[in-house]
């Protein structure tokens, strides 16, 4: 493993999160152009973080945003009427 | 200051998001919903207090954070730092056989990731401590970034990097054994 290899590992997440600056973000991908081993691992990497996104999100229950809502009303009410 | 009057109309776009953090967080759905509805109350009642034009979805997610964390804060068996700390980099990559073709196309990775269904990367993730589990989903399924995840948390930058970098590694920890566990992991 090269030291760029090592550079690549150790900014992956701050590169999958979108904390890293343009230009380190550019020396990443240029070494990912060069380095399949690396690249492969990135792409593994990008994919389950999608993969974790896609899979906790979940549908609120039409039951559940009704009844919340009427909370909020009856809140919005007894705040209101107080006045 | 934000007004009341305006609460549910600026609020309930984001209830949907709130509710799938709540239910991750709570593991079951009548808890999710009573942690909402707590968080939503004391968000109703403090919205005075957010400024506007400022974050509301990290104000609310702060709220909720807290919320969940008051009600529910029960010692968790956690995985030893260092334990973590030994986990390589690349874990369940090095592991679900894709490194293993040298020639692997781009799309191997797509494949190696479709072994695992929702339900499996669910459960992986409602094993990890609320410590680890709370950053991992602020910035995996909300996509927040490091600063707001260290104001929602109330923590430095540098603890959330810490922990979502431990929480990912237990994370592919508990895909592997969750594979493991539905024997689709090759030998």
């Amino acid at each position: 493993m090269s030291r760029y290899c090592q550079k690549a590992h150790q900014q992956l997440y701050l590169y999958l999160d979108g904390e890293i600056t343009w230009v380190r973000r550019m020396r990443i991908r240029w070494h990912l152009h060069h380095c399949s081993s690396c690249d492969h691992g990135y792409a593994f990497e990008h994919g389950l973080k999608e993969k974790v996104r896609r899979s906790c999100s979940e549908e609120l229950p039409l039951d559940v945003h009704d009844r919340l809502r009427a909370l909020l009303r009856q809140e919005f009410g007894g705040a209101a009427g107080g006045e | 200051m934000a007004d009341q009057a305006t609460f549910e109309d600026d609020v309930m776009p984001i209830v949907p998001k709130l509710y799938s953090a709540a239910l991750r967080m709570t593991r079951n759905p009548a808890d999710a919903e009573d942690v909402l509805q707590e968080a939503l109350l004391k968000a109703f009642r403090g919205y005075h207090t957010f400024k506007k034009g400022t974050n509301l979805r990290a104000w609310l997610y702060r709220i909720l954070t807290n919320t969940y964390i008051n009600k529910y804060r029960r010692e968790s068996r956690r995985p030893a730092e260092v334990e973590l700390d030994e986990i390589e980099d690349l874990y369940l990559y090095r592991r679900v056989g894709v490194g293993a073709v040298g020639g692997a196309s781009r799309s191997a990775e797509e494949e190696a990731l479709e072994q695992f269904v929702d339900e499996d990367v669910k459960q992986a993730v409602e094993a990890l401590p609320d410590n680890y589990r709370i950053p991992v989903l602020l910035a995996d399924v909300e996509g927040f970034s490091y600063k707001e995840i260290a104001k929602i948390m109330d923590v430095p930058i540098g603890t959330v990097m810490s922990r979502l970098h431990r929480g990912r590694k237990a994370l592919q920890q508990a895909l592997w054994r969750v594979a493991e566990d539905r024997g689709i992991a090759s030998p």
